[in-house]
């Protein structure tokens, strides 16, 4: 089988996957007891003013109803309007699409920066000072909650030195990198050790391993036996971590969205669950649970082209 | 015909000059002197402050939306009334109206007609001109429109007619006093007929007339509004430009204003209030605020349908207790069911602390021995919690037994709703300074008296005597005597009322909330 067909079975799969994820979404969304109009309207909703609004929003019709109408839409790229904004769902999350997709990108590049040096360095001074030192600061990165780790860097970086913003997006690409620092980094936190014990442990192993003892032997330069015997070899398992952990970095960009105001995917998801806004809740749990599936894909592919002896056909 | 006067209590009036002496402005309650007409305004600047600039507030919600007849929510409410006018609008002192796009207006003496005088010149911020059609169609909109969530309010408006182009009379089907502070409501702004026959929606870009013009709103992020620079109030507002920054996390909010990267943080906890009182570098504010809440009993059930048991947890729970331990000291004791505003019964006694009395009253009860019952409240939500737990105990001291039962707010609200409880905690606020909404809503059978099942006809005679009773002095005694009855029956266990608490930078000058919760930023000036 080739990488065309490959892809192509892989992005097949996706669909029944993405079908039942409808199901789920929609069953648990209406199995939360309490009424939407009622929900919408708050203490002032008189029974009148519940009824009708209740008949508008199409409530009061079966369930099955409800969800062959959600399901006819979707596959027409309506995810439905917001009860709250009555806007489409889908340009809400479009415009809100972006600060999370920076944010995670920047959580993901800063925990590669911190996580890669560290690891390496721990691993070639294995049992000695620095390696004691990364491991007690990775154990203790991942023990702290993200929302504490979040209130100390405001409280460093911009009540007391006052170099960063304290919260907020920003209005320009550099402005989005200023303000989206501290929160990049409250998840890199948090990431950064989950990717450093296993690098540690398979730079290990790869060092000992007979082709690295080659090259040593060959007298290969240092830099270039790190780099392109022992790295690319011990990074692979790395990018799977990576790969799994974007879905619940997404999770997590939820708390640390909400901390530091970013406009994104997360906060918006706050903002409907409170406000019972079906068809926001309904679009972003399907919109996160695609990116989730499409970073897998894409994970399994990079895994290809990094490792050729992965083998597609099956 | 007689001219408007509103209840002019001394206190009332006193205060109301102290807060105009204060903000360096006069009000005059549909007297004619209108508020716009001091055209000195700039000149009276407070002293080290300068007018321009950009002010930044952080809050906790976004609006749900800035169509004037759509929105229940403060964000919305406190957002609109920047951009929109009303005829008449709240007066300082929170318990009177004065002009807006209404320069005068009398009422008739049978307290069936109301004659507005509009005021000339103002426009619109697309440039159009205000008219007497676009007030008529305005009002017609939230009295009838189906989007209106606000009609019951306008129910009783039996025509709106232009007598000329200058002159706007509504009439009722029958006395009802109410009618100009319903009309100064939010929900009954003046927007443009032109548009909104056009199928405009005023929630993606609302036009109005009011001081601030609404310049953009970026979802999840900000809602900034610009001067009106031909606002009919000549000379404001100072502030170029306000910002409305959405920062839903509490802690957040504070360290914002802490790192001077907002001028004023809303709706800020408790629980910080003590902290950042004593920090030099802001100034907190905790205003009044027409809200109460209360513990509702459903008086349908045993054993709280016996008045004795009612009145018993009443005297049970220590409201100062409460007020010092889960308000950190902010707040008053509840002693009737309506919060401070226009004919509270502030001598009303209440329910004082009082166990000795509680148990005497239990012991002649249908429950001597005590009983088990269950209280409420919203998950998730820390204050009703603390509360709960505080209640529990007070009332095991008088032989009841409370299981505290934590739901989903919209699982709480369907129960209450339903009248499937024992005990509830609830709360009510007022978006008019008249009594006549909380009345018909916490007093009055229609909600079944707030979801209580408390049932009394006089108190739904009273409430309509107090809709068409035109005598000031008079209507204070129906309302005097509504609370009494309220409170003698207790189908509430009366709590507190709480104070809006926001916070602001040392360089705000002139941010005074009103009892309605709005806040008029464009009295706002900030320090050089």
């Amino acid at each position: 089988m080739d990488y065309t067909s490959y892809l192509g079975k892989r992005l097949a799969q996706l669909v029944p996957v993405l079908l039942g994820l409808t199901v789920v979404v929609f069953l648990m969304i209406h199995s939360i007891p309490g009424n939407t109009a009622d929900a919408l309207l708050g203490d002032k909703g008189t029974p009148e003013n519940v009824a009708r609004l209740t008949q508008q929003l199409g409530l009061d019709r079966p369930l099955p109803v409800q969800y062959l109408y959600f399901v006819k839409n979707l596959v027409s790229g309506d995810l439905g309007q917001s009860y709250r904004y009555g806007q489409p769902v889908q340009a809400l999350l479009a415009a809100r699409l972006g600060p999370t997709l920076f944010l995670t990108l920047y959580a993901v590049g800063l925990s590669v920066l911190i996580s890669l040096p560290l690891s390496i360095l721990a691993a070639v001074r294995q049992n000695r000072w620095p390696d004691l030192a990364v491991r007690t600061l990775s154990l203790g990165g991942f023990v702290m909650p993200s929302y504490w780790v979040a209130l100390m860097l405001m409280l460093l970086f911009s009540i007391k030195l006052r170099i960063l913003p304290l919260s907020g997006y920003g209005r320009s690409i550099p402005d989005h990198f200023r303000y989206l620092l501290l929160p990049a980094f409250t998840i890199a936190v948090a990431q950064a050790p989950v990717l450093i014990r296993p690098l540690r442990a398979k730079i290990l192993a790869t060092l000992r391993a007979d082709f690295v003892m080659t090259a040593w032997a060959k007298g290969v330069p240092a830099s270039r036996v790190m780099l392109a015997h022992v790295l690319r070899n011990s990074l692979i398992s790395t990018i799977t971590i990576l790969g799994v952990n974007i879905g619940w970095m997404l999770g997590g960009a939820v708390i640390v969205e909400t901390v530091f105001s970013v406009p994104g995917l997360g906060s918006l998801l706050i903002e409907a669950i409170t406000k019972r806004d079906y068809p926001v809740v309904q679009g972003l749990t399907l919109c996160m649970a695609a990116m989730v599936m499409c970073m897998n894909l894409i994970t399994d592919l990079v895994y290809t082209v990094l490792d050729p002896r992965v083998d597609y056909g099956k | 015909m007689k001219l408007w006067t509103l209840d002019r209590r001394p206190a009332a009036v006193l205060l109301a000059v102290l807060v105009g002496l204060v903000a360096g402005c006069s009000g005059g309650a549909g007297s004619g002197n209108s508020p716009g007409d001091a055209s000195s305004k700039a000149g009276q600047a407070t002293a080290g402050a300068k007018p321009g600039g950009v002010l930044t507030m952080a809050r906790p919600r976004e609006p749900d939306s800035l169509d004037p007849i759509v929105p229940t929510d403060n964000e919305s409410i406190y957002t609109m009334l920047l951009i929109y006018d009303q005829l008449v609008r709240v007066a300082k002192d929170g318990k009177s109206v004065e002009a807006g796009l209404a320069e005068t207006w009398e009422t008739s003496q049978d307290g069936k007609t109301f004659t507005f005088h509009l005021r000339q010149g103002v426009k619109f911020h697309n440039g159009d001109p205000v008219t007497v059609d676009d007030v008529i169609y305005s009002l017609n909109r939230v009295k009838s429109d189906k989007k209106s969530g606000w009609a019951d309010m306008y129910a009783d408006i039996d025509t709106i007619v232009a007598k000329d182009a200058a002159t706007l009379v509504i009439t009722t089907k029958r006395p009802y006093v109410p009618m100009l502070a319903n009309l100064s409501m939010f929900a009954a702004s003046i927007v443009p007929k032109k548009l909104g026959e056009s199928g405009y929606d005023f929630n993606a870009k609302p036009v109005g007339s009011g001081p601030f013009v609404f310049d953009h709103w970026s979802k999840g992020t900000e809602i900034v509004l610009k001067k009106n620079p031909d606002y009919w109030q000549k000379g404001l507002p100072y502030l170029d430009e306000v910002r409305f920054l959405l920062v839903a996390e509490d802690n957040t909010r504070n360290l914002k204003l802490q790192a001077g990267e907002v001028d004023i943080a809303a709706d800020v906890p408790f629980s910080s209030i003590a902290e950042l009182k004593s920090n030099p570098d802001v100034t907190v504010k905790a205003e009044p605020l027409m809200r109460v809440d209360f513990i509702t009993m459903n008086t349908t059930r045993k054993p709280f349908d016996d008045v004795k048991i009612r009145q018993a947890v009443n005297y049970a729970v220590d409201k100062d207790a409460l007020i010092q331990a889960v308000l950190f000291g902010n707040g008053k004791p509840a002693n009737t069911f309506l919060p401070p505003m226009l004919y509270h019964d502030d001598a009303a006694p209440g329910y004082k602390n009082d166990v000795a009395k509680a148990k005497e009253l239990m012991t002649q009860s249908s429950q001597p021995n005590g009983f088990k019952t269950t209280l409420n409240i919203a998950s998730g939500d820390s204050l009703q919690n603390q509360v709960a737990i505080i209640v529990k105990e007070q009332l095991a001291k008088i032989g009841i037994d409370v299981t505290i039962q934590q739901l989903e707010s919209g699982v709480k609200r369907k129960a209450f709703r339903d009248l499937n409880y024992d005990l509830s905690y609830q709360l009510m606020t007022s978006d008019v300074i008249d009594p006549d909404e909380l009345t018909m809503f916490g007093g009055a059978s229609a909600t079944r008296t707030f979801w209580t099942g408390y049932n009394n006809p006089k108190v739904d005679q009273l409430a309509k005597d107090g809709q068409a009773e035109t005598d000031p002095a008079k209507r204070a005694q129906i309302y005097k005597e509504i609370q009494k009855i309220l409170s003698d029956d207790a189908p509430y266990i009366y709590l507190y009322y709480v104070p809006a608490a926001n916070v602001t930078s040392k360089r705000v000058q002139n941010f005074t909330p009103l009892l309605t919760g709005n806040y008029r930023l464009e009295e706002v000036q900030l320090s050089k």
